[in-house]
């Protein structure tokens, strides 16, 4: 099923690529209309997230989570995107997200990578090195 | 702890500071449940690499297909949900090993179950290893003495060598491998005990008994229990034989008891089940033979050149209603270098050790025998082959001729020695003193219920007036003329007190 739900979403892609203005949402709507036809409506949520996903892939688009403790100035984020963008040489898409419990610095996650600049996590370090020099 | 090694530590931290960001490889659950987990991403993973689900719970990558990654979790699952973040560790899953591990009850990560606090140790081994190469091994030769006569003198166990202990349930095959461990005291052996899918009641009684017997002073006892997750019974085999590979590398004798891989296999058809791995005979996946066969190989005896330790294996294999052709039976058997048969209707019949001794074969044969035992027991196979041939005849008729009555007697006392009660284990000098007056003899007079008293009266009296000799075997170990001669005439002196 998980092939299956891949291939709507290229094939939606390709479709709303092709049609412009009135008719992207004719597309929609047969594309809608197609998935009530085949009993997959269900699956909409899932071929949604691959939809994304293919396009990011497809148009060089790298998403970057950012948590932070407190919310980020809208200047930091245009800074961060700026810096990320040419690090990754592609166009990122930054999504920022609060978490109280990271106490200060930041974590990213691009992809399957995350890096962990958090005053938490450099807790928590701190904690397995007091225990290990107690033992 | 003190405040200063804490304020130190924290000095540290303060001037590592900028090197502290960590860079994780990382990936998100899918599905989580039943022990097992789908993840979705963590891209570079490999096959039996550790995975960290946070708050302390591991897991192990099995499955690597294109669009997630098939684990098993190691510990409680219920706090896993849909969306968390699971790193990868980029190690092999390990346990702690060393002197540290003697005498304690652990998990098979290694963590202990007995109160008595944190193993201290610094070396850890994987869990799973390459079994010793061609190059590094050697013959087995020495024995390992179990404590039970039927054992050590038909079936001899060498050091490094895999014998299978197969029979039904409640045929006594866990008496008989606690009672190698109780044996073991004193002979420069550490065992280690795994208990796969036992209730915990019974493994608390075996350590109960295994420390009244001052036996955990060189026993380790890796438990996982009924109520354990799956993933935790396939892996306790693996990880009480690296505790054992430890040794082994150090150049000590090493005996791994597996109690049972029968569990183990079901917990492992349950893993591979779960995580959609194709189900093949009695549902066992394709690789059930690999599991067995790769860790049994990792049972060696090392030659001198690699530290001359050694790594004895007995697993044991329960079967249904003695089905013995069965799948994981079949497969066992023809894996170790002989099996051990119990019977239930041996056991019930009074035979114990139900031992059937037609169908138990031992691959290494006499080599592993001291020259005394060799010596005896040559004529016990022989005796005790010709008496189960004569037995079927003798219900039939009374009219027996001479030669053939006599065999019978023999055998039937010779049936008598072989039984033996649990936590009973005998010194092999005894036991050859005991081979060696009852196929000599001395004991065809002596009526059958008679026997093990006549047993006991003659380990007793040469306990008293035969030190010397017996010392003497111990330290020969043969049947020199000398030694000969003193024995017939200790055992012709006991027999002429002994009434009948």
């Amino acid at each position: 099923m998980a092939i299956q739900t891949k291939k709507y979403a290229a094939a939606l892609y390709q479709a709303v690529k092709e049609s412009q203005g009135k008719k992207l949402t004719e597309a929609l709507a047969n594309f809608v209309k197609l998935l009530i036809q085949n009993r997959l409506l269900g699956q909409a949520d899932t071929i949604l997230a691959d939809f994304k996903k293919y396009y990011n892939e497809q148009e060089q688009i790298t998403a970057v989570e950012v948590s932070t403790a407190r919310p980020l100035s809208p200047a930091i984020v245009k800074d961060l995107t700026k810096k990320f963008s040419s690090a990754l040489g592609q166009t990122v898409e930054l999504n920022c997200q609060v978490n109280p419990e990271l106490c200060g610095g930041a974590v990213f996650r691009i992809g399957d990578y995350l890096i962990d600049g958090s005053v938490a996590h450099r807790l928590n370090t701190l904690r397995q090195k007091i225990y290990s020099n107690q033992s | 702890m003190n405040k200063d090694q804490i304020i130190e530590a924290i000095k540290q931290q303060i001037q590592d500071y900028q090197s502290t960001v960590k860079v994780a490889k990382v990936g998100t659950v899918i599905e989580a449940g039943d022990g097992i987990a789908k993840i979705s991403g963590l891209g570079e993973v490999m096959a039996s690499e550790m995975l960290d689900f946070g708050h302390n719970v591991f897991g192990v990558a099995l499955n690597l297909e294109a669009d997630f990654v098939g684990a098993m979790i190691l510990g409680e699952s219920k706090d896993i949900k849909e969306g968390d973040v699971v790193e990868s560790t980029g190690r092999i899953l390990e346990v702690p090993v060393g002197e540290a591990v003697i005498g304690r009850v652990v998990n098979p990560l290694g963590q202990p179950l007995d109160g008595k606090g944190e193993i201290k140790t610094k070396t850890f081994y994987p869990v799973e290893k390459i079994a010793p190469r061609v190059i590094t091994r050697q013959q087995v030769t020495t024995p390992l003495q179990t404590g039970v006569i039927a054992i050590d003198a038909m079936i001899p166990i060498g050091r490094g060598q895999r014998e299978l202990i197969i029979g039904d349930r409640q045929t006594g095959k866990t008496a008989l491998v606690i009672d190698a461990i109780i044996n073991q005291k004193g002979q420069d052996v550490t065992c280690i005990y795994v208990a796969i899918g036992q209730k915990d009641a019974k493994i608390a009684r075996i350590v109960t008994e295994l420390a009244s017997r001052g036996a955990m002073e060189y026993t380790t006892v890796v438990v996982a229990g009924a109520a354990d997750p799956a993933a935790l019974l396939y892996l306790a085999p693996f990880a009480g034989c690296s505790m054992g590979e430890y040794f082994m590398d150090q150049g000590k004798d090493v005996l791994v008891v597996y109690d049972d891989l029968s569990k183990q296999a079901v917990a492992y058809r349950q893993i591979s089940l779960l995580l959609k791995r194709p189900p093949g005979r009695e549902a066992y996946p394709g690789d059930i033979f690999y599991l067995h066969s790769r860790l049994l190989e990792r049972a060696a005896r090392l030659n001198k050149d690699y530290g001359g330790g050694s790594l004895t294996a007995l697993p044991i294999i329960e079967t249904q209603a003695g089905d013995i052709s069965a799948y994981i039976p079949t497969n066992v058997i023809s894996i170790t270098d002989g099996q051990i048969f119990l019977e239930s209707d041996l056991f019930y019949q009074g035979i114990r050790p139900a031992i059937n001794t037609g169908l138990s074969v031992s691959r290494v044969g006499s080599a592993a025998q001291i020259k005394a035992m060799k010596k005896v027991a040559g004529r016990l196979k022989l005796d005790m082959a010709q008496f189960r041939e004569l037995a079927a005849f003798s219900q039939f008729g009374s009219d027996l001729d001479e030669a053939t009555k006599n065999q019978i007697n023999r055998g039937q006392r010779l049936t008598e020695i072989l039984k033996q009660g649990q936590y009973q284990p005998l010194p092999v000098v005894d036991q050859v003193v005991i081979l060696y007056a009852a196929l000599n003899g001395y004991i065809d007079e002596v009526a059958i219920e008679k026997v093990k008293d006549f047993q006991q009266g003659l380990l007793d009296f040469c306990a008293a007036h035969g030190t010397k000799v017996m010392a003497e075997l111990a330290k020969e170990k043969q049947l020199t003329e000398s030694i000969e001669k003193d024995l017939k005439k200790l055992i012709s002196d006991f027999k002429a007190t002994f009434k009948n």
